[in-house]
Order: C-alpha cells, then structure tokens, then sequence
C-alpha cells in the first residue's frame, strides 16, 4: 500500500517498544484518598465549580459547568466528598483552583449522563475534550459552520514513548471505529479515513479485520514525528494544505484523535462522562505500563504503581518528551490532557550547552511547515516580533523538531512560542484598528 | 602618469559636480526651531516618548503633537528650555522613577523548578507560570534590564531587579518590557511601596512567598490619609494622597510594603 | 553510528587513544561556564548530533587525508633529497637525525615522521594562535570558549604548502580568525569561511610563500610545480596521470593531494549527516558541467581549456574543498535549494578562476570565498520564493 507523507519532520528514537505490546491495566483506588481535579483542563475559559466544600457527590456527577462557550464540564471520577477548592499545580498552567475529592467508596457505577437532543449537546454535555493533548472541546469541532467533506481519525502517536492511543487502537478498535461512524452519520460527512503510522502493525491488523463490517478508508503514513500534527495529517491522508491561521474546517477536514472517538461512544451509547483516560508511564520506572486512571489521580501515585523510579531522576514529563511540559511537582494531577507520565534520568537528558548557531540548516529541512527557525529565532531574540509576521511565524505548530535537530541546542521553539503569543496580540490589535 | 592624473581628476570633477547638483536640488527646508529643539533633547534616543527617536519628538513639539513634558529623560529642564524657545507656558512637575513592585528574592519565594530556555521574561512567565512559586512575581529574567536604555536598572542578588535613582528616567521602557506589569512610573519622593503583586488569597499568597501581601488590610485601617486601598486581595497605595508618614510600613505584618 | 560515537567519545578524556586533545575539551568544558542548570523547557529529548559529536566526526573525516597529506610531504621532500642529496638544515633536520629516520623514500617511517616535522610546528602554531584569539575574544565578550576553532585550526595547516614560514601562517591567521570571524560576533557569525580567508589573506601578503614552484616540495631551492600550473605551462606533457592525482603522490598544500581520501572523508560527512550532500553535489555538477563545456570550447593560447574536465576533479583543492571547506555549516547557504546553488556556483566560479585566469591555477579558495560572500543573498532568493509559493497554495484552497 502507497505510503505518504508531509515534507520535514524528524525520525527521534521512538522508544515505544517498553509499552507497546503491555495491556491497559485499570489502576486500583483506596477509600481515603484524595484527588486533585483543577478545573481548567482544556483551551478555553476555565469551567465553574458546582460544588462546595463537604458535599457529598457521586460517580459521574457535575461537579463543574462549562465557564463560556469554548469550555467544558467536569464530573466526578468517585463517590466522595469534597474536601474543599484551594490552588493546586497544574501540568500547565502553574497553580490553578483545584477541587479536592476524597474518595468515600469504591463503587465504580456511574450516574449517566442527560441525553440532550442535539448530539453535539450530549458530548458536551459528556464533558469530553480532544484527548491528543490539545484538549480543544469536543463539541465545539463538531458543530461546523459548513460541510465537512472527510472526517479523520488520528492514530498516528507519533511522539516518542507514548503508547497509550496504540494500545486503544488495539484493544478497542470496534469502540473507535463505532465512535467515529457515529460523528460521520450526525454530521453527515462522505468520508471516514483513519490514519495509523506504519509502527503500529498491531493496530493497522486490527483495524483491517473490521473492514468488512464498517465502511472506513485505512491509511497507512510514515512513521515520522510530527506525523500526527493535524496539518501534517490532512496533508498525508488526502493532500490537502490548510493555510495560515485558518483550521482544517477550511478545508473540508475535521480530525478526532482515536481516544476522542472512543469517549464519543461511550457517552453516546452508555451515557458515561469523561473521567478516566489512558495514560502511558514509562521511561526510568521498572514496570512501563499503560493505565486506565481517573482523572485527578496525583503522577506520583502512577509511578508507584509501575514501581517506582529507577536511578537519579531529574526531570518528569506530563505529555510527549517532544511536546509535553516538565511536571514542577509530584503532586501535578493527571487531567484530560494528560497522554503519559515520563521519568528521565539524569543520563537520558541531553548534554550539551547551548551555543551559537552555526547556520547548519538543519532546523531548516526538519520544519514540518517550511518555516525558516534559524532567521526567526534571531528576531525572536531581538523581539522584532512586527518582522516575525511576514516570517510566518504563527504557522509554527510548536512541534519542536527544529529544538530537536539543533546541534548548537538552542532552545528554538521556546522562543516561537513566546513570539507567537506576542504576534497574536499585534495581529489583535492591527485588527481591532 | 600626466595622463592618468588627467583622468582621475576630471572623473573626479565631475562626480564632485554630479554630489552638488544634487544635494542642491534635492534639499529639504528644515524648521530651524526643529533644530534647535533637537539639540535641547537629550539625543539618547530611547524611544520613551512614544515617538522614534529624538528628532521625531522634536518634529512632533513644534507642530505642536507632542506635550512639552513628552520627554522623561529630560525632565524639568529640558521641558522649561522647550516651552521657552516655543513660547508655551510650563510649571515643574516632580521628577519620577521607576519602582519594582515585588520583592520576592530567591530566599522571600522558592524556585519551582530549574529553568533552561530562552533567557527572557515573556518566556521564562509561559512555562508553569514561571520558575517562582508566585505566579505574580519578578521571574528575574532581566527583561527590564535589556530594555533600559540608562543602564539604571540591574538583576540584584537576590534576583530581582534593582532601579538606581540618579540614573533612571522614567522613561517607561522597563513598565513595557515586564510581562506581569511590576514596575510603575512613581514619584521619587513618596517613599512608600507595596512590593507585591499577587492576587492570590492570602493564605496562598504566604504560602507562596514570605513578603506577599496578604490583603489583611491592616494598612488601609490606620492609614491616617486614606491613600492605602485593597482590591482584589492586594494593597495599593495611591501615590497622590500619601504623606510619607511610615504607618503602613510599622504595621504590615509580611513586610510588603517598602521603603524606596 | 550513535553507539560507535559513543564508544570513541571516552578517547578524549583521560587515559584514552586521544589524551593529547583532552585538555583542549576539558577547558572547553569547565572554562567560565559551570553547568548548574537542569533542562527545564520544551522539548525534552534532542538528537544525538550535538555540536562538540559534530567536531569529531569532521576531525575523524579529515584524518585520513591529513595523515596521508603528512606522508606524502614527507614522500615528496625525501625522494628530491635521495637524488640530489640537499641537507635538511634548521630544527627539522635535528630533530630527524635524533629520530634516526633518515630520509629514505622507500620507508613509510621516514617519509612519515619527515612530513610530520612539517606539519606538527605549523600545527601546533595555529592552534596556539587561535586558541588565543578565541579565549581572548571569549574573556573579553564574556562567553564561552566555542570548540569551532579546534576545526578551523585542522583545517588551515593543511590547505598550506608545507614549506610556508611559521611566523607568516601566524600572521595570516590572526588577521583571518579577528577580521573574518571574531568581528562578527564570533562562531556562527562570520559570514566567511576563517580558515579559507586566513589563506586568501596569506596568499595575497606573502605570496612568494604560497605560491609559485619553490613552495611545494620541502626541500630547500628545490622547484616543483603542481600538477595544474605544471598544465597551464606545458599542456599535456605536464608529467602526471589522472591516477597520480587520484591517489594523490604530487605536490601540493598539505592536506589536498589526495582526492580519494578526501572523498572518503566526504562520504564519512554525508553518511553521518554532518555535511550536507547537497552542496557537495552542487558544486560537483557546477564544477563538472563548466570545464566540460571549456573543454568543447577549447583554445590554443590557454591549455587550461584543453584538460579534461574530470582532471579538474582530483588535481589542486577541489576535492578537498568539496569535502571540508564548503561543508561548513556557517559560511554555506542554509535552505535546501540554496545548498544546491550556493555549491553550484562555487563550482562554477572555481572552473572560471582556474580555466580562464592562467594567474591562478589554484581557484578553489577563491570560489569557495565568492561562494560565502553569495550564500546569504541566495537564501534570501530561496525564502522569498517559498513565501510566494505558499501564498500561492492557499490562494487555491
């Protein structure tokens, strides 16, 4: 079968063989113990708390509305109480208000979840984000303005270490496939394509055998980082470019992540809440393993679970070594966005300070969108951020290849993603005018 | 060598006669009061105005655009000079400093993690909320510093910035170049400072760092002048009422407010 | 590859093969800088190609040719001094008769540690000199040492013609590394190659030290010419073989005799991705296509239009160039296309020096320094003409 691809990108050591063929194992609770769910764990406005402190709540019950329209409702993963709403690290964002739930039984029936009228209502309702890492709500991709012309499952992972959307793939292809046929049928959409990286042999044979029973186009890509980069995919599925600052709705496209689609399912079919999710743990702890976990649950308890660390630990990842953000704390909660926990030694790191550019071009011929990092860091540098516009630099998708090639190690896609934020505002406000 | 001496010199003539054609026809009238002006003007060309560079401002003074105070680095004199060759009235103004409105050292607010990345302030603020427990506090990426154009404001050791008062100007650009808005243009003899900017609550805000202010509201009760406000669980105090009378700094239990 | 680096990585420091460069690491390691600081940002893993790998695998490239280029000075001045019997005076001839190597051409010692007499002074001078510079200019900036100049000083002794004084390559090079790259701002400002503009500068200063006959063999009043102005004079009777260039038993600079060791040295660069093929294929075509088209044009006052175009190939600094010189990161194109050009043109221009201008028979150094001064401008030609492109793409969409 013909394989393609998008021009640039990086072939990393994947390291994907620690977890690749490993169940998902369900991580096991005691009463007693106490989670962390920051209520902003998506893009968009922070979501609204329901609950007071020394409320009783149950499984699968709010526990936070959406705070705008591009936000997302939270439920509780436990019967429990709720011990109070007090600021807590955050993957991301630094301290965030957090709810704290102590777990008071270990009853696992979730309280199902209004069925509205309007299937985009029902997942937002569901509370269900893109589970790639974006953590865009879901409802708002599901609701164009216009017709959608392919809709595309990615199933790609093409950051390194992770595993846990292979191992969705893999053991519950039919949910993801149903999920998906479900989204094509409400928004009426001709095509399904699903794309998988031609590492995960596994989950292309399992796709395959439901050919017969569901109608779905089977595309096979490069493996190549960022292969999953949802420019990068619609560029390898179907050939399509989506232009600057525009979405892959522009174009005709809308891509689910295949943990998307499974979520989808699920609160379609059972009514269940997002609350749980896959998370890969795996780098310096004896026993990679991929765990079903319930959002809120601390890392620090995940990596217990695989047990423990090896060796000198110095940094720990949330997220892809590639993309991901270095946890502040052992206390960080997994949230919705949380696709793996990543323990690096001392010796996995990098050495190498960081020195002049050489002007090798490398970063050139990695960029996955054609942008030129050597000339934009030296206005980022400088913050001509007005020169950075005509240089494309709100293009960059912040897939870090250039930061990955560099071997001055310059830190080239931190300053893009400070430039980009910076141009935004100018664009703002030029627009504003 | 008669001949090549020949041919250099009338090449030479007549490109010296091609330059004075030219800049003869191509000239530009100038406002001598422009000139002047200029030459009043600092000439550091520090962009605090507003307007690029020294010359732009004077252009701008003259058609009359521009304030005569528009210049901070100059300050009284310059503006008296200005108003006296423009004929407008002036009255003096106090001179203004920048002042740094946190205080939160490396021993005052923990670090929360080793940063590695790019050096300056917008980006060290992007990562966690930046490398201090506070997420309202100086990142100490020296922003401000590279933005000074005076060489009146350095990293002290405790890795927050330190404005020297004879040198600075109050021109502004260091207010520009910090991501979370800790300096302020102040006058220089109202001593008193909240140096704090945290609207955590205030148990968090303690927590986070020794010296933030914890909006007890302490200050704003026994302010004898009424310029101490609280919103948003921080104390700010309204330069134009103050009377330098010290209670606020006796009676603030976190010692957040200083004495510059 | 990444294990086999690995493996050679431990040779540098203490007790290893290579312990003679270690000092030279180590200051580079613990010089101003002390590595507190643990990576906190984006992007956490990184390629294994890192800047000091990337200086070692270019010094394991060229150490085929230098050691070959070490020999064959030796081979050149002993089978002169067999036949005519010249003394060897001054410290060289000292020291090789503490040796006791004698200077018989037959010996791979003796040609050897003959040539290394050569060689290791001049080598030894150019790291000194800039060694200085760059802790100068690091001490007075306030940054680090930067590694680069430890490749700067590999190449520049061996693209010199073994007898050039030491005090001259000193001279040369300090105007080359402060004027041509430290003035800039250091490594990866300059926008010319140092090691080449040290040369240009020495060629143009002293060129009774460069250039001419006198220069190439290491004998005392001894005139060989190279294989190419020997051409220019003689035409086809100039005494050498495609083979001899070849393999590389002629006289010549130091390092660039042998074109097929230099060639190893550009597959180990290509293979390893340090250098990029595209240059290397740029300025082969360009250099391949313009002598192949003088050859079709030829004429009878110049022989240069006559030699065969891929005599071009393996006589003079072309090989060595195409391997070492325009592969320099900095002072080369940086996008993909502007690799190809940025090489074709050097290739162009390197044929134009060598073919049309009799003066200079050597035009590697000169086209490869035209070529840098070009490379900025063909870039820029590159990236507008990708910004149109893609602003043509979204028109469509």
């Amino acid at each position: 079968m013909q394989r393609y691809s998008f021009v640039g990108g990086i072939h990393p050591d994947y390291s994907k063989e620690k977890t690749s063929s490993k169940k998902i194992e369900i991580l096991s609770y005691e009463v007693g113990e106490v989670l962390t769910i920051p209520i902003s764990q998506h893009l968009g406005a922070p979501s609204k708390e329901l609950v007071k402190k020394k409320d009783i709540v149950n499984v699968g019950q709010k526990i936070a509305s959406a705070g705008g329209a591009v936000s997302s409702n939270l439920h509780s993963p436990f019967n429990g109480e709720i011990e109070g709403i007090s600021l807590a690290p955050h993957p991301i964002m630094g301290n965030i208000p957090s709810i704290k739930l102590r777990i008071t039984d270990l009853n696992n029936e979730y309280k199902k979840i209004e069925t509205k009228e309007k299937f985009q209502d029902t997942v937002a309702e569901a509370g269900i984000v893109g589970l790639g890492g974006a953590t865009f709500p879901t409802h708002i991709k599901l609701s164009p303005p216009k017709k959608v012309e392919y809709l595309i499952i990615n199933g790609a992972e093409c950051e390194p270490f992770l595993t846990c959307d292979h191992r969705l793939m893999v053991e519950y292809t039919e949910e993801i496939i149903l999920g998906a046929i479900l989204i094509k049928e409400k928004l009426n959409i001709n095509n399904l394509i699903v794309g998988i990286e031609d590492n995960k042999p596994d989950a292309i044979k399992s796709f395959e055998a439901l050919k017969g029973k569901y109608l779905f186009e089977l595309q096979i890509l490069h493996t190549k980082y960022p292969q999953g980069g949802e420019k990068q995919l619609i560029y390898s599925t179907i050939g399509r470019t989506v232009p600057e600052g525009k979405l892959p709705l522009d174009v005709g496209v809308i891509v689910h992540n295949v943990g998307t689609c499974k979520a989808i399912y699920e609160a379609f079919t059972f009514g269940k809440p997002l609350y749980e999710r896959v998370v890969t743990v795996t780098g310096a702890v004896k026993e990679p393993k991929n765990i079903l976990v319930k959002i809120g649950t601390p890392i620090s308890k995940l990596i217990d679970y695989c047990g423990g660390t090896v060796g000198d630990v110095k940094k720990i990842i949330i997220g892809g070594p590639m993309m991901g953000f270095a946890a502040t704390s052992l206390d960080t909660p997994v949230t919705k966005g949380t696709s793996g926990v990543i323990v690096l030694r001392d010796e996995d790191l990098y050495d190498g300070k960081k020195s002049n550019c050489i002007r090798c071009g490398r970063c050139i011929e990695a960029c996955p969108m054609g942008l030129v990092p050597a000339i934009m860091e030296q206005f980022s540098i400088q913050e001509m951020y007005e020169k950075l516009i005509d240089w494309h630099v709100v293009n960059c998708i912040e897939c870090g290849c250039c930061s990955y090639v560099c071997p001055s190690r310059r830190p080239l896609v931190g300053y893009f993603k400070t430039a980009k934020r910076q141009v935004i505002n100018i664009l703002r406000q030029r627009a504003q005018k | 060598m008669l001949e090549s001496v020949i041919v250099l010199g009338v090449a030479g003539s007549i490109a010296g006669a091609g330059l004075l054609i030219a800049s003869k026809k191509f000239s530009m009238e100038k406002d001598p009061k422009v000139e002047k002006i200029v030459e009043i003007l600092p000439s550091a060309n520090c962009g605090g105005c507003g307007y690029p560079g020294c010359a732009a401002l004077a252009e701008a003074l003259v058609k009359g655009e521009a304030l005569i105070t528009a210049c901070p680095v100059g300050g009284n004199v310059v503006a008296e000079k200005i108003a006296n060759l423009l004929g407008i009235e002036f009255s003096s103004s106090v001179k203004k400093i920048a002042k740094v409105r946190c205080n939160g050292t490396k021993t005052n607010c923990e670090e929360k993690y080793i940063y590695d990345g790019p050096g300056d302030c917008n980006s060290i603020t992007l990562l966690a909320g930046g490398i201090k427990k506070c997420t309202y506090g100086c990142v100490g990426g020296g922003s401000c510093v590279t933005a000074c154009k005076f060489d009146a404001i350095h990293i002290g050791e405790g890795g927050i910035p330190i404005v020297d008062e004879e040198k600075c100007t109050a021109c502004g650009m260091c207010v520009k170049a910090c991501p979370r808005k800790l300096i302020e243009i102040l006058p220089v003899d109202k001593h008193f400072v909240v140096t704090c900017r945290s609207m955590d609550k205030g148990a968090d805000a303690k927590n986070f760092c020794k010296v933030a202010c914890i909006a007890c509201r302490l200050c704003e009760k026994n302010c004898p002048s009424d310029a101490i406000t609280v919103e948003n669980n921080l104390a700010y105090i309204h330069a134009d009422k103050c009377t330098n009378c010290g209670k606020c700094e006796e009676v603030c239990p976190t010692k957040a407010i200083n004495r510059f | 590859m990444k294990r086999f680096l690995d493996k050679i990585a431990p040779h540098f420091h203490k007790g290893g093969k290579y312990e003679r460069f270690f000092p030279i690491f180590e200051m580079v390691d613990t010089f101003i800088y002390d590595p507190l600081l643990k990576t906190t940002g984006k992007t956490h893993i990184r390629d294994g190609l890192d800047l000091k790998r990337t200086m070692i695998i270019v010094f394991f490239a060229i150490l085929p040719a230098a050691i070959f280029g070490i020999y064959n000075v030796g081979y050149q001045a002993n089978s002169i001094i067999v036949n005519s019997k010249i003394a060897v005076g001054g410290f060289r001839g000292f020291f090789i008769d503490l040796i006791g190597s004698g200077y018989d051409p037959n010996s791979i010692l003796s040609n050897f540690i003959h040539g290394l007499s050569y060689f290791l002074p001049l080598y030894i001078v150019t790291l000194v000199v800039g060694g200085f510079w760059e802790v100068l200019f690091a001490v007075v900036r306030k940054h680090e040492v930067a590694e680069a100049f430890l490749v700067t000083s590999l190449l520049y002794p061996l693209i010199l013609p073994p007898t050039v004084p030491l005090w001259q390559a000193a001279v040369a090079l300090s105007i080359g590394l402060v004027f041509g790259k430290e003035v800039f701002g250091g490594t990866g400002k300059n926008f010319i190659n140092p090691a080449l503009f040290s040369r240009a500068i020495l060629f143009f200063s002293y060129p009774q030290a460069i250039t001419g006959n006198n220069v190439w063999v290491a004998v005392d009043g001894y005139s060989k010419a190279t294989p190419l102005s020997a051409f220019s004079e003689k035409g086809f009777d100039f005494g050498y073989t495609f083979m001899d260039g070849l393999w590389g038993f002629i006289p010549g600079s130091i390092g660039e005799t042998s074109a097929v060791l230099c060639l190893v040295g550009a597959l180990i660069l290509v293979i390893t991705g340090v250098g990029s093929w595209r240059v290397m294929v740029g300025m082969f075509l360009g250099m391949g296509i313009t002598t192949y088209i003088f050859n079709i044009i030829g004429s009878d006052t110049n022989n240069m239009f006559n030699i065969p175009f891929y005599y071009h190939f393996v006589f003079g600094g072309f090989m060595f160039g195409l391997a070492f010189m325009i592969t320099d990161p900095v002072s080369s194109s940086m996008t993909n296309g502007g690799k190809l050009v940025y090489g074709g043109v050097v290739g162009f221009m390197n044929a134009l020096v060598r073919v049309v201008n009799p003066a200079f028979p050597e035009g590697t150094m000169l086209a490869i320094l035209f070529g840098n001064i070009f490379a900025p401008f063909i870039d820029s030609f590159f990236i507008n003409y990708y910004i149109k492109k893609r602003e043509k793409r979204y028109e469509r969409v």
